[in-house]
């Protein structure tokens, strides 16, 4: 049975069984250049995600500035129908100044009920005029927020636009980021001798190993470790027969070379 | 007492026309002004008539009858019609006597002008 309690440098099996230095540098360059790779793909996808974004956003901004220039079409309409309606009252007006006129012509006794009722229709039209005078006003300022609201869709799609240029531009460099990964990938694999999945894996390995021997660390110090051994060395065991048959076949093989 | 009669605005100030000058008004009529003097002619119901230019305002045409001339009127707002509170010097509005527009002096000052003109489109030697 091995002792636990003995350090790497007083095993010569373990000794035997640690990795190249080479190779872990290899096996770390293998997983940084695995997270860089995952990271760039994912930045190619949200790049992607969010030119379809931009494209709806752009296609919204022309409906708006498109429904605007219709709304431009219809307040002109508005307009020009209640500069009629102005025309017609003033017409109005002027027909019951005339009825005034007349009414006055014809004398205070027979004329007064004409003159009445010219009177009435005269202010009746100049409040009418004065109603379409402020409908007019109030559709003039619809036409000023409306060339506004034009001129913010068309600024927004034209934004959009260069924003999309932008997200295209960044998409290529992270298309660039992943060839130059991918030759690095190779790089790696032709100084070190490994591929990529192995080194993968021995880093895995590597990362399990430290972060049992951590564990190992925090258990020496406590005041249950004869349990915790009795209880751990079942577990641990196997674990560093394979090692060392790993180590062994690796030296053997090494030898016969 | 009470007056009838067509209450204008002339250059910013209140005026009033009596009912037996003023006839009718007209809006939008074609004014036509007489080349080298004040007057202008417009055709109304067929006839060509002489109008006198007050003001800026052109919209309106106030048609009267000048001791039985019809003669046109320019450049006023026409306000109110019909009968008035006043006296023989015009209507009161406010306890403001509203003069009464002298359109008989502007149409001798027209005339003065309408005979120079006739004179010397009559003495034009080429014409003749």
């Amino acid at each position: 049975m091995v002792e636990l309690n003995k350090g790497a440098g007083e095993n010569p099996n373990f000794e035997a069984s640690h990795a190249d230095p080479d190779e872990l540098s290899s096996a770390l360059l293998f997983g940084a250049h695995h997270v860089a790779l995952k990271s760039a793909q994912q930045a190619v996808e949200q790049c992607g995600k969010a030119n379809q974004g931009l494209q709806q956003c752009r296609s919204q901004f022309e409906a708006c500035a498109d429904q605007s220039r219709r709304l431009e079409v219809r307040l002109r309409d508005t307009r020009a129908s209640a500069t009629q309606l102005a025309d017609a009252l003033e017409r109005i007006k002027l027909v019951a100044l005339n009825t005034g006129l007349e009414g006055a012509r014809l004398g205070e006794s027979s004329g007064k009920a004409l003159v009445a009722i010219a009177e009435e229709v005269r202010n009746l039209s100049a409040r009418g005029l004065d109603v379409v005078a402020n409908h007019i006003r109030l559709v003039e300022e619809a036409e000023v927020e409306q060339t506004k609201l034009v001129q913010a869709a068309e600024l927004a799609q034209s934004l959009a636009m260069d924003l999309a240029s932008q997200l295209r531009q960044t998409q290529e460099c992270q298309f660039d980021a992943l060839a130059s990964l991918d030759m690095l990938e190779k790089a790696i694999e032709r100084a070190s001798g490994l591929d990529a999945s192995t080194a993968l894996e021995v880093q895995r390995v590597a990362e399990h190993g430290q972060g049992l021997l951590n564990a190992l660390e925090g258990l020496s110090v406590s005041r249950r470790q004869k349990i915790a051994r009795t209880l751990l060395l079942p577990a641990v065991e196997p674990l560093l027969r394979a090692l060392l048959n790993t180590a062994q076949m690796d030296s053997t093989s090494e030898s016969e070379q | 007492m009470s007056v009838a009669g067509l209450l204008v605005r002339c250059r910013g100030q209140l005026a009033f026309i009596p009912a037996n000058v003023a006839r009718y008004v007209r809006y939008d009529v074609v004014v036509t002004p007489f080349p080298g003097t004040d007057l202008s002619m417009a055709l109304l119901a067929g006839r060509v008539v002489p109008v006198i230019s007050l003001g800026p305002n052109q919209r309106a045409l106030v048609v009267c009858d000048i001791e039985g001339e019809t003669i046109a009127v320019s450049g006023l707002e026409p306000l109110k019609s019909g009968i008035f509170e006043g006296d023989e010097q015009g209507p009161i509005e406010s306890d403001t006597v509203i003069p009464i527009l002298p359109i008989h002096e502007y149409v001798e000052k027209s005339r003065g002008q309408r005979q120079t003109y006739t004179s010397s489109f009559e003495e034009d030697s080429w014409l003749s």
